[in-house]
Order: C-alpha cells, then structure tokens, then sequence
C-alpha cells in the first residue's frame, strides 16, 4: 500500500516550549489513522505542520509522495480540514457555507451543486439548508463544519476532534459519516482523546504524548502491549480479609484493587482465569453480587506506558 | 475564483448588521446629532473682533462694509490700513489674522487658517456674491436695481450681517471631520478581511491558507467588496448631509471623491491594525474605534478649534493624521479659491496609503506561521 503522509523527525517549538519532539509516523492509502494523545500533547500542531501551516523546526514532511510546501497547490486541492474550532459564516446558511468553502476547490456551479447537496446528506442535514449556525446546536454545527471539509471529496482528510462537545446523536452521526467517507476511499487522519472513538474508527493508532510517539500499531496490536490481560471485577455485601488473601494468591494475578464491597483483580495473560475464580469463589462460598469481566482499553495501555490517565 | 469569493463576501457584509451599523448608519446619526446641537449652537455664538489689515492701492466700497459690519452692535472688524511690507510684518508678528489687497482684484492673504481667517473669507465671499448679483440686476433691470439700491445702500452690509448671525459654517469643520471618521471607520471592513485571510488571526484564516492557491486570491476579491460597500456608506453619508443641509460648496464631485477616497485610507489603516498583533477581533474593533475617533477629535470634530491648534502646533501631525487630510481637504474645498491645498492633501492620502500597503503586503505574503 502506498504512504499518504510520511513525517519523519518533525520537531517544533513554540518559544521555549518543545510541542513536537523528533515526531514521526506514516500514514497509508485508505486507512483511518488516529492520533490519540491527551490535552496539550501537540496533536492539533502535528496537524498544522503537516499542512505547512506551521514553521518548523526540523523534519520532513511528504504527502501523495511529494515534498509538502505552503505552495504545494497540487497537493493541496486533494486535502480537506475539519478543523478544532468550528469555522463557518454566521451570516450564510448551511448551503451557502458549504458552497462557498467547496467552491474554494471546485469552480464549476453544476458540479459543485451535486457535491454540495451530497455533503449535506453524508452528515444528515437535509433539513436545515437554509439555517443559518447560530439556529443550529451545538451538534448540528460541528456536522456542518464538517460537511465543508469534505464537500470537495478530498483524498485526504483531516479531523481534529470532531466531536468535541458533541450530543450522542450527532456523535454517532459524526463517527458513521467518516466510516462512509473512508468507505468511499478517503484516507483520514483522527486526533482525538476518546478511545472509544478510536477502537470504533481507527485502522491503526499512535499514541502521542508530550509531542512524542510513545506507541503505535493496531487497536489490537497496542492491547497486546499492555502487560495485563483481564480486569475481573467483583462485588459483595462483605468480604472477610482472609478471603482476599486466598483470591491474590490465584495463579496470574499481578495485582488486586480492594474498595469497599468490591474487588478488582487484574490477571496476566492466560487462559482460564475466569474459570479459576469462579471456583474459588464457590468453594470458599463467598457470596458474589455481581462478577465483571473486562479486556484491557487504549486507556490502560496510555496508563502503563506513562503512567497517567489519558483523560485527566 | 474572483467572483464566487466576491459574491460571498458581499453577501456576507450585507447581512452584517453590527457592522452595517458601525458604518453607515453610525456617522449619519452622529451627523443628525451634530446638526441638532449646531443649530441651537449659533445663537451662543460671541463674535470676538477680528484685527485686518487693508491694502489700499485703489478705492473700493469693501472697506466701509468691514469697518461698519456689527452682529448684536459689536465690530465684527477692526481695520487697519497699511502698505503692503507692513501688512506682511504685522501678520507674521500676529497682530493681524489676514489682510486684504484691494487692487484690480480683491485678494485676501493669511498665513494660516483658523476661526478668524475662516469668518473674513466668508464675509469676502458673501460679499461678492452680493454685488455680483446686483451688477447683474443692473445690466438687465436697471430700474429695479436702483429701487434696490435707493432702498438702503447697506444691503451689502445687512445681507453679510444677516448671514453671519444664522452662520453655522464655523461648525463646518465639524461635519468634514465627521466625513473623516466615517472614511476610517472603512477600517472595520479592512480588518475583517485580514482577520479571515490569516492562519494565525483565525480559523477562517486558516483554511484560507490551507487552499490549492495563494491566499491573495481571496485578499483582493474581499477587499474589493470592502471598496465596494465603503464607497456606497460615504456616498450615503455625504448625501445625508447635504439634506441635512450642510454647506459643501460648489464642487460637489470632488467632495464625493475625498470621501470615497479617504474610506479606502479608512480601509487600509483597519487592515494594518488587524495585522498588527494577534489580539481578539473584538478588542481589535475597539481600538479601531478608538485609534478613528482621536484622528477625528485631531481634526477638529468635537472642539473646531483643535484642528487649528494641531496646525500650528504640531504640523507633522497634521499632515500625517489622514483624517485631518479628509477634513483639510473639504475645508480647502469651501474656504479656497484654487485647489491646490485639496490637490496637496490628497496626494499626500494617496503617499499614505502607498506606504501602509507596502507594509501590509509585506505581512500578507507570508503562508507559514510560527504559531497559530
Ligand atoms: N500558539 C501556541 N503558542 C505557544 N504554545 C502553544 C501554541 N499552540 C499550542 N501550544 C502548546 O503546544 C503544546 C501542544 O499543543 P496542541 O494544541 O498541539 O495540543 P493538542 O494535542 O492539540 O491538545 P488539545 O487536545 O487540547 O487540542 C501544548 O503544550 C500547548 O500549550
Ligand atoms: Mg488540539
């Protein structure tokens, strides 16, 4: 498969600060690429160096193959941006909104006219073309600042946090829309710090912190990392102490998390953990209420690499 | 790319209404205001005496006129007859405003221009116009004309007499100033444009940056439209004024042209302060507003007389302060004979404004950021 975007050692700073540090990572033709990282990790200036928005301070930059430059206008018509902050005219409607920002891309009305209306359709906003943003909510806006990003049908695609803010309806609207769009062809890049969103969309994952690559792989690969392999949570009216030191003494348990009238126990990877605790648990009649079982997240995996919470 | 930009931004300024607000209806409601206050304003009005000199090379009516003019039984005038080298000392040393040289022509001469010189100038013109229709009332009805005449030989006098008591044309400056700020105020439509078209003032900006083109593509169709729009608020407010009532004189055309002129300098100095720093757009709305309202207080709209005293004490000032060349300009427009002073003013708005947008192309060629 070919590489889309190839960024080798990007480095930036801002004054002193060091947003970006020897950052690399490539993307391929037809993948959903997410860029998971929590706030301030430098996914949004990953984004505007790529772009060649942004000076920086070293590294290479290469998209479709070609040297990236701020007058790198063959490369640019086949780029769309969704950008953090919603962008789009107060003062125009829906439709115009999109036409306008589309028709910075296509110039002919009839084309545009069928790009525009097919927009509209990807983010399900047939019923507000004539609104103006400031009668849509929150939600609506965020499909509409999408929908002018992709109306030109851009090969590649840039969204940074979309769904930021956003009700569970347009979010689910919003993460089937790029599921299509990626269906139809378009190779997208995700900045995000929901996992969930990622484990939804993502083909492959880097996980950015402090401007730094710290993991990258698939979904899967990335959970393999994580040295746990389960979470079994336990919950009771009451547990004698005794009982809890005959639990940690299973086989593959690496650690036990005790919180009143309930337990965790993470467990290494093996087989059959559930089964051995659950005749220990029958056997030294402990009277479970309710017994959970739970793979590892991206979440646990950001937590043993660095230490701290993906989100704060 | 030109047009689908243009009609976009058109559209957009239209809908507009807080801008639409700031202006053109803005400066029509001042105007409205100002012609409000200005018309109880005459009668608080106390003429001090003027101090003249007459240069005598031949015998004519005028000076009786200047020497008996009164408003409320005071002189409007005190005369002094003197040849023309003492004229010239006493109005340098500054104990006389002006002074008139009666020859084939009449010729007033002074060396600035303020309150004093600005009432002489009128009464000369009021009397000119005077007599001029008299010679013509002469020529084709003598009869009628001697009626007139034999009626009272101070017709002259009563008719500039009259006129100055009801002369609201000091306040003349006022309104040129307030031309002025609405031609600054263009600024809000300037800065608009730079605000969308750079990466690091918005996110308009940058997706403007991000397209398979040169973000001047987008520059030039918006500021077209600001032109545009700005244009069409001047023309209004210049109008609105001459229903108002408001005296600009005979050259009306070139009236319209300094203050179409100075929205586009307007236009220009709003683009530069938006370029100057990375402040919100709001804050930066505001110290537009500020940075025209002090060009127009500089120029005398609130107090006439700070125009005049900028002038003489701080001429540079005057001369770069572009709402004072607009004002300068209208005020020329009346009070002058040739057009020279206009001419002068508007090129120097035009050097201006050559020098503004080397600047700001110098900041609007750029297409990478260090930060956005
Ligand atoms: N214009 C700027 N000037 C100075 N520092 C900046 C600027 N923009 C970002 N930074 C800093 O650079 C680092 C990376 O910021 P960036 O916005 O790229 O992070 P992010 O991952 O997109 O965060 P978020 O999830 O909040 O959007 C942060 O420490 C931020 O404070
Ligand atoms: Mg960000």
């Amino acid at each position: 498969m070919n590489k889309v975007i190839e960024v080798e050692n990007l480095t930036k700073r801002y004054g002193n600060l060091t947003a970006l540090n020897k950052f690399s990572f490539s993307v391929k033709e037809g993948e959903i690429f997410g860029l998971l990282g929590p706030n301030g990790s430098g996914k949004t200036t990953a984004i505007n160096s790529i772009l060649g928005l942004l000076k920086i301070n070293e590294g290479k930059i290469q998209i479709f193959g070609k040297q990236m430059q701020p007058d790198a206008y063959d490369i640019k018509k086949d780029i769309g941006v969704i950008l953090q902050n919603v962008a789009v005219f107060d003062s125009l409607t829906v439709y115009e909104n999109i036409d306008y920002f589309c028709g910075l891309y296509v110039a002919n009305k009839e084309t545009r006219k069928k790009l525009v209306n097919e927009a509209i359709k990807v983010v399900g906003l047939e019923k507000y073309k004539t609104f103006t943003p400031p009668k849509l909510s929150g939600g609506l806006l965020r499909r509409l600042n999408i929908a002018c990003g992709i109306a030109h049908k851009p090969k590649l695609l840039f969204l940074d946090e979309p769904t930021v803010a956003v009700d569970p309806q347009s979010r689910n609207n919003i993460l089937e829309s790029i599921k299509k769009l990626n269906q139809q062809g378009t190779t997208i890049i995700y900045t995000t710090h929901y996992m969930e969103e990622v484990e939804f969309l993502c083909d492959r994952v880097l996980i950015i912190d402090h401007g730094k690559s710290v993991a990258e792989g698939t979904v899967e690969q990335l959970k393999k990392q994580a040295t746990i392999d389960e979470k079994i949570e336990v919950e009771f009216d009451e547990i004698a102490e005794n009982k809890i030191a005959k639990i940690k003494k299973l086989p593959n348990v690496k650690d036990v998390l005790v919180e009143p009238q309930k337990i965790t126990i993470y467990f290494a990877k093996e087989n059959q953990n559930m089964t051995k605790l659950l005749e220990l648990l029958k056997k030294e009649d402990i009277k479970a209420n309710a017994v959970n079982l739970q793979k590892p997240t991206l979440n646990d995996v950001f937590l043993e690499i660095t230490g701290r919470e993906l989100r704060d | 790319m030109f047009y689908h930009v243009f009609k976009y931004r058109f559209k957009r300024l239209l809908r507009e209404k807080t801008l639409l607000f700031w202006a053109l209806l803005f400066p029509c409601i001042l105007a409205t205001l100002f012609n409000f206050a200005f018309s109880n304003f005459d009668e608080m009005m106390v003429f001090r005496t003027i101090r003249i000199g007459i240069v005598e090379n031949k015998e004519h009516e005028i000076k009786y006129l200047l020497e008996d003019l009164e408003v409320e039984e005071r002189e409007i005038f005190s005369v002094q007859y003197l040849s023309e080298e003492e004229a010239e000392e006493e109005l340098l040393a500054g104990s006389i405003s002006s002074y008139l040289v009666i020859d084939e022509k009449l010729k007033l001469v002074t060396d600035r221009s303020g309150y004093d010189q600005t009432i002489t100038k009128h009464v000369l013109d009021n009397f000119l116009q005077a007599s001029a229709t008299i010679n013509n009332l002469m020529q084709r009805d003598p009869q009628k004309a001697n009626e007139i005449l034999l009626e009272g030989i101070n017709l002259d006098k009563e008719f500039v007499e009259r006129d100055l008591q009801g002369d609201n044309n000091i306040m003349l400056v006022s309104f040129y100033s307030l031309i002025a700020l609405g031609a600054i105020y263009g600024g809000f439509f300037g800065m608009k444009t730079i605000n969308e078209t750079e990466g690091n003032l918005s996110a308009y900006g940058i997706k403007h940056v991000i397209v398979p083109f040169h973000k001047i593509k987008i520059i030039f169709p918006s500021i077209t439209v600001d032109v545009f729009v700005q244009s069409m608020a001047m023309i209004l407010l210049v109008s609105y004024m001459l229903l108002l009532g408001i005296d600009f004189g005979d050259y009306l055309f070139f009236v319209y042209l300094v203050a179409v002129f100075g929205g586009v300098v307007g236009i220009v100095i709003g683009a530069l302060i938006g370029l100057s720093s990375r402040l919100d757009a709001v804050k930066k709305d505001n110290i537009l507003s500020a940075v025209g309202f002090m060009m127009a207080f500089l120029s005398g709209m609130v107090i006439v007389n700070v125009k005049h005293w900028v002038q003489s004490g701080a001429p540079w000032l005057a001369q770069i302060n572009p709402a004072n060349l607009i004002t300068d300009s209208l005020y020329a427009l009346y009070y002058y004979e040739t057009m020279d002073r206009y001419y002068y003013n508007l090129i120097t708005m035009g050097l201006i404004t050559i020098v503004l947008l080397i600047v700001i192309s110098v900041f609007v060629r750029r297409r990478q950021y260090d930060s956005v």
